[in-house]
């Protein structure tokens, strides 16, 4: 019997990059990967859409998609339920989990139930020999990273928030969709739903890879319409300062980015007539490279950033949009 | 002198009155005995009362009964307020004298004539003393129609709707009116010369007129008010023990019950994390309060002892910003749970109250029976932190401060980077000067992480640098104090911390430690202090005050213009008792003072930023605590704030940034006076001041 990786992620996106580490980790051993799937309440369309938009196909041989009997949630202890089910009677050498909701109890009572590893925040996972596996996670508060080989088997791990990118799905045979009733161990019955409501997301500011961020460089809101093309261009999220979703209420609250808001951690991160106050770089610590365009060149967001640019960014924008555009028509690259 | 001067003795009563009088009188008296047994009863935790607490309260019994007899005989909290001091003092003395004239006229007819030793109620004594009752009886019958055209009238907003209040306030009025009633019948049927020194009762003898006499109708209606006004006393003290006019003893008990030397800024200390780590035992560590019937004796005390006089309401931030949380409301739920019989509160139904608390103690500041929020609000928090009740914000910070040691969650690695660039670096970084210097200069996270306090922190060191005062900074080597922690409820991480950076601070070798942050201030000097830290701490206006005072700083006295410089005092050292500091320095420097915003000194209102709001954000809420504070400042006419605090100094700054029209700047006094400086000063600074 081949080796088995399992999956589970919360949203297509996540099981994607899950998969797509998975996948990596069983051609290295010879293994196959298996996919849980939580319905109805874990996705809106059908499974076979699923597996679509989660780029499956070629990554995962089987999909089991269990279905969660009336009055239970999407939970820890349910998806630790289906994890335990999908492992049962096979050979697992590793479980992997991407981060989100629920993630993190899922993998330590699975973990505890197959008697095996637990590591989570891990930015890289690889299979070792003898049916181990090691992996990288934070330590210090970020400062280091520690290199771990989990000693017990199987290895349950989280990646990191945002680190593991799904890539481009690479093709390949389409997995074997299989159903089956969940069977949901007793303490989920300790939690009943009483009411669903779904959260609104205008942005998912966490995922992205690009952010422009706008501040109280803008005049009126109205003025916002600007950077409209630029973000198109650059495929971005827009995140702004506390101002401009507090104070002003231009924008959502979920674009806030900064000590009281989201911590984002792009490629690129552009701001737009911010100055750059403490609070919000507090947000911004984990960008790759932030450029900032400030007509003010003591601004403190100058200094922190990767590309200063000390000019008004109402002529700045026009003409970078400009210069985008043309080089997406002549074939460039987007950023 | 006349012994006709003297009392009549229950005129126009039949002989059978007293009969009845004194067995009502002791069954009321035994009412009230129970009702204040059980009452007291409730100030217990589980096997822990009310006594253990005041055997184990700090500080000598005389002086915390001086304290609590002062303000209940001085009223000194009631007189703070206008109002109050017009209609509450009348109503308080008027019913002290009223009762001691009422109680000597029966001790006279009953107890003294029996002793053969003549009469109290005669001669010149008894006609002052009958002047003065009239008198009482006229401030409480005026102070009552004030109270009450204030609670039905008036109706500030921030007094909560009470018909027990209003019914005891209806009943002094009647007692006070009927007295005066029957006074007046007196006078009208057995008039005499003495009789107009009771001046109000003769006025009304002549209302009577002919409608008195001394039988028939008249009498029995007599007869029918005296035991009218009889009932209303006698349901005035059973009161006592059953409603809130209970305050007459509650609020000096509460004053009696507490460590009157605990400064404001002290906030609670649960436990001793190194005494437990020794102890053999197995020690659990307790923090918090889970649930109402967790309350300490003294806590629960403190709860009863509210008035619901809402000044607390009236003066808190929170509330006049729309956030879930009146401190009146807050203790009025802990009062209602902890009488007898109230229902049982978790820590979780005053969650959002509890977060939304700012601990700038103008609650505490405010209240009359002196009651310590801030202790309710902090034992609430630990319970939900213990309880895993925190949210991503909070939780975060909790995590940046063990993993990065700021709350600000930016690497460890970056604290104070500036510093590099500054060329005396060298001379002031603990560990690279030669000898320990006097003073350890404290920056706190602000000043490493947050550019704008930066700039605070180069002013300080200028001014320092120029008046050649030795100091020495921890610099990218000094963690947080802690003060997240121990205010968010985590107690156990904050002495864990406090631990490492005693032994840090102690290492440096300074005999002092001077920082511009009034938050650090008080962790270092207060709450460490209760774990054993004993160096001096002081605030950096404090130090400079004291350089100004010694013309040690080269700064020109009375030359900067402050006319447009507003004083915005930081809450935790107008109300923490620290001296006014920051005014001396300003005041010394500037032609003129500064100018204060309305509320100042002692009442000053809080920027927002303080009991950890810093750190996350508080909903709902209507308006920006800092945005109310800056509109305050604004209507000074100044252009320019200045602050002693690096949280009300990104507080203020960004609410100066939302706000219309021209922008308000926001300044550290250290800012300021630096620039005062006419020199530099010798650019070294000197180890071994001959007099530090
Ligand atoms: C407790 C607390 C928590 C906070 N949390 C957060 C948080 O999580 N996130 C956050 O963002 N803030 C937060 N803040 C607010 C923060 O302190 C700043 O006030 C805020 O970030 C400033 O927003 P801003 O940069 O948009 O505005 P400003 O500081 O007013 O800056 C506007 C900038 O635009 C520039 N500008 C103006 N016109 C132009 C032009 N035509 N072209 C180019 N540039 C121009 C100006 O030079 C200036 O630098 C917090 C504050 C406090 C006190
Ligand atoms: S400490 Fe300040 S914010 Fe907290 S309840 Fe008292 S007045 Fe309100
Ligand atoms: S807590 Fe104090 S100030 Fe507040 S309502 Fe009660 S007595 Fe008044």
């Amino acid at each position: 019997m081949s080796p088995r990786i399992v999956v589970a992620g919360y949203d297509a996106r996540g099981t994607g990059a899950a998969a797509a580490v998975a996948r990596e980790m069983a051609d290295s051993i010879g293994g196959a990967v298996d996919v849980v799937v939580l319905v109805p309440s874990a996705i809106p369309g059908t499974v076979e859409a699923f597996v679509e938009e989660a780029g499956l196909a070629g990554r995962a041989e089987r999909v089991v998609a269990y279905e969660l009997p009336p009055g239970h949630a999407y939970s820890g202890v349910t998806v630790a339920d289906a994890l335990v089910d999908a492992a049962a009677g096979n050979d697992v050498s590793a479980v992997v989990l991407a981060d989100g909701p629920f993630a993190r109890e899922a993998a330590a009572r699975t973990a505890v139930r197959l008697d095996g590893a637990c590591a989570s925040m891990c930015s890289t996972v690889e299979a070792v020999a003898g049916n181990l596996v090691s992996v990288t996670r934070p330590a210090y508060g970020g400062v280091a990273l520690a290199h771990l080989t989990l000693k017990a088997s199987p290895a349950v791990v989280v990646l990191a928030p945002g680190g593991a990118s799904a890539g481009t799905a690479t093709g390949g045979a389409a997995p074997a969709v299989e159903r089956k009733a969940l069977t949901v161990s007793e303490v989920a019955g300790r939690v009943t739903v009483l009411d669903e409501t779904p959260v609104v997301k205008t942005c998912d500011l966490e995922h992205a890879k690009v952010v422009v961020s706008v501040g109280r460089g803008f005049a009126k809101p109205a003025d916002l319409e600007i950077i409209d093309d630029l973000v198109g261009l650059l495929d971005a999220e827009v995140g702004c300062s506390r101002p401009i979703a507090e104070d002003f209420k231009w924008l959502a609250k979920e674009h806030l980015v900064g000590l009281t808001g989201a911590t984002v951690t792009p490629d690129l991160y552009l701001a737009l007539g911010i100055s750059g106050q403490v609070q919000h770089l507090a947000g911004i610590k984990g960008a790759k490279i932030v450029a900032a365009v400030n007509s003010d060149g003591r601004s403190p967001i100058l200094k922190n950033a990767d590309y200063a640019l000390v000019g008004d960014l109402y002529k700045v924008v026009p003409a970078l949009t400009e210069h985008l555009r043309k080089r997406k028509a002549n074939g460039g690259a987007g950023g | 002198m006349g012994s006709g001067y003297a009392r009549e003795y229950l005129p126009f009563m039949p002989g059978w009155t007293l009969w009845l009088l004194y067995p009502l009188f002791a069954l009321i008296l035994a009412a009230l005995a129970w009702a204040l047994v059980r009452r007291y009863s409730t100030y217990r935790r589980r096997a822990e009362s009310l006594r253990d607490h005041l055997r184990a309260v700090p500080g000598s019994p005389r002086r915390r009964l001086r304290a609590a007899l002062a303000d209940a005989l001085l009223q000194r909290k009631v007189l703070e307020r206008r109002l109050p001091a017009v209609f509450h003092l009348p109503i308080f003395y008027g019913m002290v004298l009223l009762t001691i004239g009422t109680t000597l006229v029966f001790l006279d007819e009953d107890v003294v004539r029996h002793l053969d030793v003549g009469q109290l109620m005669s001669g010149w004594f008894y006609v002052v003393w009958e002047a003065l009752l009239d008198l009482a009886g006229i401030g409480l019958v005026a102070g009552v129609l004030i109270a009450l055209y204030r609670r039905l009238v008036l109706r500030p907003s921030f007094l909560p709707w009470r018909p027990g209040t209003v019914l005891i306030l209806a009943g002094l009025l009647y007692a006070g009116v009927t007295g005066f009633l029957l006074e007046g019948y007196r006078i009208a049927v057995h008039p005499n010369d003495w009789a107009a020194a009771s001046f109000v009762g003769y006025a009304i003898s002549g209302l009577w007129g002919g409608a008195a006499g001394e039988a028939g109708g008249a009498v029995l209606a007599y007869r029918l008010l005296w035991w009218s006004h009889a009932a209303a006393a006698f349901a005035l003290i059973a009161a006592l023990g059953l409603t809130g006019l209970s305050h007459i003893l509650t609020v000096p008990g509460n004053v009696f019950a507490q460590d009157l030397r605990r400064p404001r800024a002290k906030l609670t200390t649960p436990f001793n994390l190194a005494e437990v780590l020794e102890s053999e035992e197995e020690v659990e560590l307790i923090s918090g309060v889970a649930a109402t019937g967790d309350l300490a004796p003294a806590a629960r005390l403190g709860a009863d002892a509210c008035v619901a006089c809402g000044r607390c309401h009236a003066e808190c931030p929170a509330a006049a910003a729309g956030r879930l949380l009146s401190p009146r409301d807050l203790i009025l739920d802990v009062q209602e749970s902890v009488r007898w019989g109230g229902p049982v509160r978790e820590a979780a139904y005053f969650e959002a109250a509890s977060w939304s608390c700012t601990n700038c103690y103008a609650c505490e500041e405010a209240c009359p029976a002196r009651i310590r929020h801030v202790d309710y609000v902090l034992d609430f928090r630990r319970a939900l932190v213990d309880q895993n009740r925190l949210d991503e914000q909070k939780l975060s910070v909790l995590e940046a401060l063990d993993r990065n040691l700021n709350p600000y969650k930016l690497p460890s690695h970056e604290r104070a980077s500036w510093l590099a660039q500054v060329p005396y670096a060298g001379e002031i970084l603990v560990g690279e000067t030669e000898e320990p210097a006097e003073w350890l200069y404290w920056m706190g996270c602000s000043a490493g992480y947050d550019s704008r306090v930066a700039d605070v922190a180069l002013a300080t060191m200028r001014l320092l640098r120029a008046a050649r005062v030795s100091f020495a900074t921890l610099g990218p080597a000094e963690p947080c104090c802690g003060e997240p922690a121990k205010r968010l409820g985590e107690e156990g991480r904050f002495q864990l911390m406090a631990a490492v950076n005693m032994e840090l601070i102690r290492e440096a070798g300074a005999s002092r430690v001077v920082t511009h942050c009034p938050h650090c201030m008080h962790i270092l000097a207060q709450e460490y202090g209760s774990l054993g830290f004993d160096i001096p701490v002081l605030h950096h206006t404090e130090l400079l005050a004291e350089l100004v005072r010694r013309r040690r700083l080269p700064v020109q006295a009375g030359v900067l213009d402050l006319s447009a410089v507003a004083y915005h005092e930081p809450c935790n050292l107008a109300r923490a008792g620290r001296p006014a500091a920051a005014l001396e320095v300003l005041a010394s420097l500037g032609q003129t003072p500064p100018v204060l915003p309305a509320r100042s000194g002692r009442r000053t209102f809080c920027c927002g930023g303080g009991g950890a709001n810093m750190w996350y954000t508080v909903e709902p809420e209507e308006q920006r605590i800092s945005a109310i504070r800056l509109e305050e400042l604004a209507a000074t006419g100044a252009t320019t704030v200045a602050t002693a605090c690096p949280f009300c100094l990104p507080m203020l700054n960004d609410a100066a940034g939302s706000r219309e029209g021209e922008r308000l700047a926001v300044r550290d006094v250290a800012e300021i006076l630096a620039e005062g400086l006419t020199t530099d000063g010798p650019g070294n600074c000197t180890r071994n001041p001959a007099d530090w």
